[in-house]
């Protein structure tokens, strides 16, 4: 084997096989937790059984780049820098991946990160209109105008008296 | 996969077979928790508004299981301000504070439905916790009223029946949540009028509902004057207000914990109190808070007396808004009002103190700059009670039991 103590194996769902520091790989929960429940085996590959090699590849460089960051800005600034690297993540990401993400990241319970790509998803309805958030997400309205109007008339409810604006 | 999560998403009022048999986008089919985790990242506006989406959508927003993942992510994003005002009726007023604009900016004030109509024409407010409104009726022995603005149902609790040869004087009121045991309760302390013929009616007795088993239960007397007519701080699951002390001008922290129904004297800090009446509770970043005149004082570790410190003088300003003509009548309260000049009502983001000056303005205070900000809202009387909401989608329905 070729790793040393402080690497560990993640083995996608095709098999293929990424060398992690255990620095970065501690930060996915499932992974943390397999490794102590065999702690003294010298095998050091864990099987992320659902996750494509893609996702593999993108949880690594998010926490490889947390994990640099916050070494590399100790005294403080970390936080400011991190968000910068997360922008510039994301922006790589289409629609596709982000599902496929998010699904790989609550699976392997990796905190940090689902908090990044949840809020990612929740900006493509933050502030957008009822028709954008179906057509980006794909979704078919199945209500009847009817049931519309009255949906409306629920937050309607709310307000005495006052305009929709 | 898809069909299993299909069925956990929609166990609400919604037509099931109806919503299952659409065909569904993957952020519906997501994990229930990882669903319901993003939608409870949504500003309260958007969150409504996506309602619209579909039945799926409509009905993940409308369950209860969703209301509670989002009012603990609601209390931190969505800051709401209810006005109270009780002349010539009573009016709620809701205002969104959106913080995320420029140094924080509130929005136009939009006047709340009251959803009691004819049985509840005037109002008292008891409180707000965790998006419900908690209503007294002064005329009718103090009934209470429940209600979430944005989700329906809408509920009167039980009457109670007091000392029935004993003239009530005042009540004093409290109404929260307890994190672990998630229970809503009402607190309902009753003071009765002292006459010389009278002892036994004179002891003040307290008495609690829960929302699980909504009845009254009286709990016994209670030895601390607490001043009212409500409890304006929740922390810890414990509700807290100002009493009396013996003789002086000096006041008690009483705490009542909702789980165990104590209550509880908590230690105070040292402080000047020129004027009896300038003294007020508040809940700062979690944490209880003291106002004293224009002091703040904050325990950053609950019931430790060391752990008071005062952290925020805040300066003399009189905001420009201000005005003193057009006041209403005098009105006089059954239960007493919180009337202090400078009320604090909680801390901001940028860490900036919003409060009320004299009833009439919204101030927020910098202590880093020693600024200060006056928040013109547009659409509020001219007279108000604010207190701070986070508005959620939990129904009273839901957390309420009985009929």
């Amino acid at each position: 084997m070729a790793s040393t103590d402080d690497k560990v194996i993640l083995k996608s769902s095709e098999g293929e096989c990424f060398e992690v520091d255990m620095a970065v790989a501690s930060h996915l929960q499932i992974v943390k937790s397999v490794l102590e429940d065999c702690e003294g085996s010298s095998d050091k590959v864990v099987s992320l059984f659902i996750v494509e090699a893609k996702y593999v590849a993108m949880i690594i460089e998010y926490y490889k780049n947390y994990v640099e960051l916050k070494e590399k800005h100790e005294e403080g600034g970390f936080e400011e820098k991190l968000k910068e690297f997360e922008k510039q993540f994301l922006e790589q990401i289409d629609k596709k991946e982000l599902k496929g993400l998010v699904m790989a990241v609550n699976y392997l319970n990796a905190p940090a990160l689902f908090d990044v790509v949840c809020t990612a998803i929740a900006k493509h309805i933050e502030n957008k209109s009822v028709e954008y958030v179906r057509e980006y997400f794909g979704i078919v309205n199945d209500f009847t105008a009817e049931e519309e109007a009255q949906i409306r008339e629920e937050h309607r409810w709310a307000y005495d008296g006052v305009n929709d604006d | 996969m898809a069909s299993s999560s299909s069925s956990e998403v929609c166990n609400t009022d919604t037509d099931k077979s109806q919503t299952q048999s659409q065909s569904t986008s993957w952020i519906e089919k997501l994990p229930r928790e990882v669903y319901f985790d993003v939608l409870s990242r949504l500003p309260f506006s958007s969150l409504l508004e996506s309602k619209l989406v579909s039945k799926r959508w409509h009905a993940s927003v409308k369950d209860p299981g969703f209301g509670n993942v989002h009012v603990v992510r609601a209390s931190e994003n969505n800051l709401c301000v209810l006005f109270f005002f009780d002349w010539p009726t009573s009016k709620l007023y809701l205002v969104n504070f959106d913080q995320r604009k420029n140094g924080g900016a509130l929005e136009t004030a939009k006047i709340l439905k009251n959803p009691f109509g004819p049985a509840l024409p005037d109002f008292e407010l008891v409180g707000s916790c965790n998006g419900l409104i908690c209503l007294y009726n002064t005329e009718s022995d103090d009934q209470l009223f429940v209600y979430n603005p944005f989700a329906t149902g809408y509920r009167m609790l039980p009457r109670m029946n007091t000392h029935s040869d004993s003239r009530v004087s005042r009540v004093v009121f409290g109404f929260g949540f307890h994190p672990k045991t998630k229970e809503y309760k009402v607190i309902r302390i009753v003071y009765y009028a002292q006459f010389n013929y009278d002892f036994a009616g004179a002891v003040p007795e307290a008495f609690v509902l829960s929302f699980s088993n909504p009845t009254w239960r009286n709990i016994g007397r209670i030895p601390h004057m607490l001043m009212g007519p409500t409890s304006e701080a929740l922390v810890n699951g414990k509700l807290h207000w100002l009493a009396i002390q013996g003789e002086t001008s000096y006041r008690d922290i009483v705490s009542f914990d909702i789980e165990t129904e104590e209550f509880q004297l908590v230690p105070q800090p040292d402080y000047d109190l020129v004027n009896p009446r300038d003294i007020q509770l508040v809940t700062l970043r979690g944490c209880l808070s003291l106002v004293v005149a224009n002091e703040i004082w904050v325990t950053k570790t609950y019931n430790v007396p060391a752990s008071w410190s005062k952290e925020i003088i805040i300066g003399d300003y009189v905001p420009p808004s201000y005005r003193l003509d057009m006041a209403p009548p005098f009105r006089r309260k059954k239960n007493g009002y919180q009337g202090k000049a400078l009320r604090v009502l909680c801390a901001l983001e940028n860490g900036e103190i919003l409060y009320q000056y004299h009833r009439r303005c919204l101030v927020s205070y910098n202590p880093v700059s020693q600024e200060f900000k006056d928040h013109n809202v547009q659409g509020l009387p001219i007279e108000f009670q604010a207190i701070v909401h986070a508005s959620s989608v939990i129904s009273v329905n839901t957390v309420l039991g009985g009929a």
